[in-house]
């Protein structure tokens, strides 16, 4: 059991490894095919769903705040990510800014608590549907005097959790570049799906030094295994270590040649020295499978894997405790 | 202490998707590289004509994301002279049949209050109001009472009659307080879009029901009523919205109304040249001269005119002289920025219409009758 434990946790390593890469390849396309730009649109939309309908508009408003507008630069005039607290901190004040009149000084504005013009200024919203949303901030209790903290803490709270759903969807708008990517990756570094399960079977010492690996990392919280690398380095040194381990991945143009000579598993003609028209489509429609498998388990990501990973260094922990 | 009576301040980002009836037109906001890039671009060929640099320039205003950035423009060209005063007017253009804006009519109003709390000497802004926004009056009210808005912008070009039975709650609200209306009574500016898809390339478009069969509150002028009756051609139909004439059923309801018919009915009227009308051949414009019918308009006691947007033309500045001293509590000065900048820089009209009328005149018009067209009920003392 212990042994197949071992065997899991290295072949999630790999993986983990591997869609470190494909991630850092998706982040660079990203920035060279304008879907940051599209990550603005739709952080834009995805809180206008939340905060706009026909009758009020508090995302421009939002967008046109100095807590939001100052992160920005040049022509640029939408933010990739806003940050919780600048998020609560702009929200709050266009609140509570809707009860300073025109022509109010700072004594009028100091007047009244921050947390109370902020519950003022709710009503001044145009919109039932925004009031009703932004009543649901308040802390519990009648007294909202002195509780601009609680306010902003919990506007935070909402944010994150509706950034964290959000973060669902846009996941599942960037798969098909992540698949597109991950293929290419597979196979321009030879990662076959099908065979390194098989490799990495017979390969106790990469199956050792994987573990210790993760099992290090898991120790420090951090499943980042190469920091502040570019996508090129980042494959170079990832190769690098898993042929050390002598583990069968990295650029081989060779693979491709192979599927012309190797008989597997059209044997029968053993006399033979080609393995036949059907024998090479075979190899290659293997060799492809490989990839496609391989590419499919690197699309499900680095969190997924780290999250493996943790769990199967959980699974152990609990099996030695009980010994 | 001057007021220019008609500035536009919106940004791209206030203008609905099909804007002019090309579909996509809004989302160039969500392009600022690329538009600033292509117009960086044509700014290096736009020399080769006088009129080309003027478009540019006013592409350059229009592609701009936010009102403030708009204001900063306007504020330049008057030398941040804070002794200016602007009446800024903002637009419902959520009903045009154009799609929806980047940015919702209601945000364009929150825009010009922050404006407005910024500088509450200089802007004094004027909310839009459209018969088919249910929440239309509510918004109008909310903004004048409680957001230091001084007047109600129409503009029925974008799909609605003046005399339309959805109007006459606004007007009895604004005869009650004297609130001051500035409308559209030019052939120019923007028009409802037609339901077709790139719908301004084409010459026929479809016209509604609603528009050819509309409901009054005080009837509709004859002539208007054969108009809808006979017209088939959208070119010429659209321009049945913005008819002087639609405004005598109104105004002999309401006869106290304050309303500004601005532009003065549009300087094509002007100098009786008529020539371009005829070559519109539309029935609807070159039997009566739309000028003329405004002035007669002027007989009511509360009933205004500006000059904004004529004042490119150097050749319409005697007419303009004329009717001020024929009406001289009746005219504003207003230069209907940016929409101008296509035709000439703002100092430049402005200096130029200053040095073709007397003193008394440009005071009469730019300080007397503007602080009287502002004053209601809920502003009596102007900052």
């Amino acid at each position: 059991m212990p042994a197949l434990l071992t065997y899991l946790l290295s072949l999630a390593a790999v993986y983990l490894l591997l869609s470190n890469i494909v991630s850092s390849f998706l982040e660079l396309w990203n920035a060279y095919s304008g879907r940051i730009h599209k990550r603005k649109i739709f952080l834009r939309e995805m809180l206008e769903k939340a905060l706009t309908d026909e009758k009020s508009n508090l995302v421009a408003e939002l967008y046109r705040h100095p807590q939001i507008a100052q992160q920005l630069s040049g022509t640029d005039y939408m933010p990739s990510a806003i940050d919780g607290q600048n998020f609560a901190d702009a929200l709050f004040s266009i609140i509570a800014e809707k009860t300073v009149d025109v022509g109010a000084t700072a004594a009028d504005r100091v007047s009244v608590s921050n947390a109370e013009r902020f519950v003022q200024g709710i009503a001044l919203v145009n919109s039932y549907k925004q009031q009703q949303f932004l009543y649901s901030l308040l802390p519990s209790g009648n007294d909202h005097a002195d509780h601009a903290e609680a306010i902003k803490t919990n506007i935070v709270k909402w944010f994150d959790a509706y950034m964290a759903r959000i973060s669902g969807e846009y996941k599942r708008r960037q798969k098909k570049p992540l698949f597109v990517i991950a293929l290419l990756v597979a196979m321009v570094l030879n990662v076959n799906g099908l065979t390194l399960f098989q490799d990495l079977w017979h390969n106790q010492n990469a199956q050792k030094a994987l573990e210790a690996k993760m099992t290090m990392l898991a120790a420090q919280g951090s499943m980042q295994v190469y920091e502040g690398e570019n996508p090129k380095e980042l494959m170079d040194s990832v190769t690098r270590e898993l042929n050390r381990m002598g583990l069968p991945i990295g650029i081989n143009p060779g693979v491709w040649k192979a599927c012309l000579n190797k008989k597997e598993p059209f044997k029968r003609d053993a006399a033979s020295e080609s393995p036949g028209f059907w024998g090479v489509t075979w190899n290659y429609i293997r060799l492809l499978i490989g990839y496609i498998l391989a590419a499919l388990l690197m699309r499900m990501g680095a969190p997924f894997w780290w999250d493996v990973i943790n769990k199967i260094i959980n699974l152990r922990s609990v099996g030695t405790s009980k010994k | 202490m001057p007021y220019n009576c008609h500035v536009h301040l919106f940004s791209i980002r206030n203008l609905p998707n099909a804007f002019y009836g090309f579909p996509g037109f809004a989302r160039l906001a969500n392009k600022p590289k690329l538009t600033a890039a292509s117009i960086k671009a044509l700014e290096r060929i736009a020399p080769v004509s006088d009129n080309f640099k003027r478009l540019i320039a006013f592409a350059k205003i229009g592609m701009l994301q936010h009102q403030q950035e708009v204001f900063e423009h306007l504020r330049k060209a008057y030398e941040y002279d804070d002794n200016w005063k602007f009446i800024v007017l903002t637009m419902d253009m959520d009903h045009m049949n154009a799609g929806k804006a980047q940015e919702n009519f209601y945000a364009q109003i929150e825009e010009i209050y922050a404006l407005k709390k910024q500088f509450p000497k200089q802007i004094f802004g004027f909310v839009g109001f459209d018969p088919r926004n249910a929440d239309g009056l509510h918004t109008v009210q909310h903004s004048i009472e409680r957001k230091h808005f001084y007047g109600v912008k129409l503009y029925p070009p974008l799909g609605f009659y003046p005399f339309d039975h959805r109007m006459e709650s606004l007007y009895a609200y604004a005869q009650e307080h004297q609130i001051p209306l500035m409308t559209h009574c030019d052939i120019g500016g923007i028009h409802y879009q037609s339901d077709e898809k790139w719908g301004i390339l084409k010459k026929k478009n479809r016209i509604s029901d609603a528009h050819r069969r509309p409901v009054s509150f005080c009837g509709i002028p004859e002539e208007i009523q054969q108009r809808l009756n006979d017209d088939t051609d959208y070119a010429c139909f659209r321009y049945n919205f913005s008819n002087p004439v639609n405004y005598e059923p109104v105004l002999k309801q309401f006869p106290d109304l304050k309303i500004c018919l601005a532009h003065a009915g549009g300087s094509i009227y002007m100098n009786h040249d008529q020539k371009n009308i005829d070559e519109r051949k539309c029935t609807a414009l070159g039997t009566q001269n739309w000028f003329d019918r405004v002035k007669s308009l002027l007989r009511y006691k509360n009933v205004y005119t500006d000059v904004s947007y004529t004042l490119y033309e150097h050749a319409v500045f005697d007419d303009i002289a004329a009717l001020i001293r024929e009406f001289p509590d009746k005219v504003l000065f207003g230069t209907d920025f940016f929409m101008t900048e296509k035709e000439n820089p703002e100092q430049k009209l402005v200096k130029d219409f200053r040095a073709a009328i007397s003193a008394d005149q440009w005071e009469q018009i730019t300080e007397h009758n503007p602080r009287r067209y502002l004053t209601s009920s809920f502003h009596q003392n102007l900052p």
